[in-house]
């Protein structure tokens, strides 16, 4: 006997209650890694992040992890804790209140969905961070910082389209300046490195 | 925002709402059993009384898995790095389990956020009708193990503070933020399976003094 249910999606979901756990583990992960793919094309910056409409914070928080252990790996051995540390909480915080700032500035939007697509789009400083532990001293910074700005572009690129489209017209720019502040601290604290 | 809270049926195995009222009284003997011997034999035997003792296992054992990182951080590892994030991976394995698997496993339960396709989020909590098919082992492993993870992670939030180990502190307050929405998500859960006992109580209640007038 089916329960009296309202929406597909709901019906959907009630059918998952039985389901093997293997289901559930796959079934999130894919949807982790369909989101971190599509943070990195061009489509998400022309479609304002549609793609992550469905929001987990899963990825965000690894996110997280992996550049605070990248940063960890390169700074002087008596910051190594301080600088884990703060990139961990400018990241969660930075999220935290560039959110509430689109929401008091009368933005309809989830709080859980703009802490997803901010920390999604991290993805890409992230990726630079990362090869630039590769790269030799000999090259120097000059690289480092192309590469870094052209993160910033990206990474800019989706959640600011994504921000933009929620609040009005003449709130435009007060809420989408914090989002870019946002990726610029992080670009920093990476750069500092 | 635009939350809006909603809570939804399920019955498992097709079971008719009327029939319960039958079915009752014999409903309650393995339940009863299973109480007594959970009362007289040791822990290995008391998880032989759940339904789903691996369940059970992995519902505290990530908890523990946790707790013992961090308690015992200096210990284990010596790396701030790795304790930091060797806990932060549990706690997060912790949440995922709880709300994904051992919710739905050993009591029935389950809450999420859906979003629609006009962008709003709407939260859904679901609980099972048929509360005899809830092993009553399985039940009190859950809601122990549930109520009190975030009293420990407030406890230790506390310590942190007086010990003024700031570099530490976002472990609690992640490990409080995560045990509380659990804590809070299936209370909901909860909250909403005893409303529908109630209603249902009442409806039937109604139908048959209806009945027995006309």
């Amino acid at each position: 006997m089916d329960a009296p249910l309202s929406s597909e999606r709901a019906v959907d979901c009630i059918g998952t209650l039985d389901e093997p756990v293997v289901d559930t583990i796959m079934r999130d992960l894919r949807s982790v890694g369909k989101k971190l793919y599509y943070v990195m094309l061009p489509r998400s910056r022309s479609e304002a992040g549609a793609g992550l409409k469905q929001w987990d914070l899963w990825g965000p928080l690894f996110l997280c992890l992996i550049l605070s252990i990248i940063l960890w790996a390169n700074a002087p051995e008596n910051q190594q804790e301080v600088v884990f540390g703060l990139v961990y909480v400018i990241v969660w915080l930075g999220a935290v209140v560039v959110t509430f700032n689109a929401l008091l500035l009368g933005g309809k939007i989830s709080f859980f969905q703009s802490v997803c697509v901010l920390g999604y789009c991290i993805c890409p400083l992230v990726l630079a961070a990362f090869a630039c532990l590769f790269l030799p001293s000999s090259i120097g910074s000059i690289v480092k910082f192309i590469l870094m700005l052209i993160a910033l572009h990206w990474a800019t690129g989706a959640s600011v389209g994504f921000m933009s489209e929620l609040v009005a017209e003449d709130r435009k720019a007060l809420a989408v300046y914090p989002v870019w502040l946002f990726y610029v601290a992080i670009a920093w604290l990476i750069l500092l490195n | 925002m635009g939350d809006d809270l909603k809570f939804v049926d399920s019955e498992m195995g097709g079971v008719p709402s009327t029939a319960p009222s039958s079915v009752a009284p014999t409903g309650r003997g393995p339940v009863g059993q299973a109480d007594m011997a959970e009362s007289t034999s040791s822990s290995m035997g008391f998880l032989k009384t759940a339904k789903h003792p691996v369940v059970c296992c992995f519902h505290l054992g990530f908890k523990l898995a946790a707790l013992i990182t961090f308690i015992f951080s200096g210990i284990i590892f010596s790396n701030f790095i790795v304790n930091f994030v060797v806990t932060t991976v549990f706690l997060a394995f912790d949440f995922w389990t709880v709300k994904n698997v051992t919710g739905r496993l050993l009591v029935g339960m389950r809450w999420w956020n859906d979003i629609k396709e006009d962008g709003t989020s709407e939260w859904i909590f679901e609980s099972l009708t048929d509360e005899r098919q809830i092993n009553s082992t399985d039940k009190n492993v859950f809601w122990a193990g549930l109520w009190l993870w975030p009293v420990a992670w407030v406890v230790f939030l506390f310590v942190e503070i007086f010990r003024l180990q700031f570099t530490y502190l976002p472990i609690p307050i992640m490990g409080l933020i995560l045990a509380g929405s659990n804590t809070i998500g299936y209370w909901k859960c909860s909250k909403d399976a005893k409303d529908k006992v109630r209603q249902w109580a009442q409806h039937n209640a109604v139908r048959a003094v209806v009945g027995s007038v006309i």
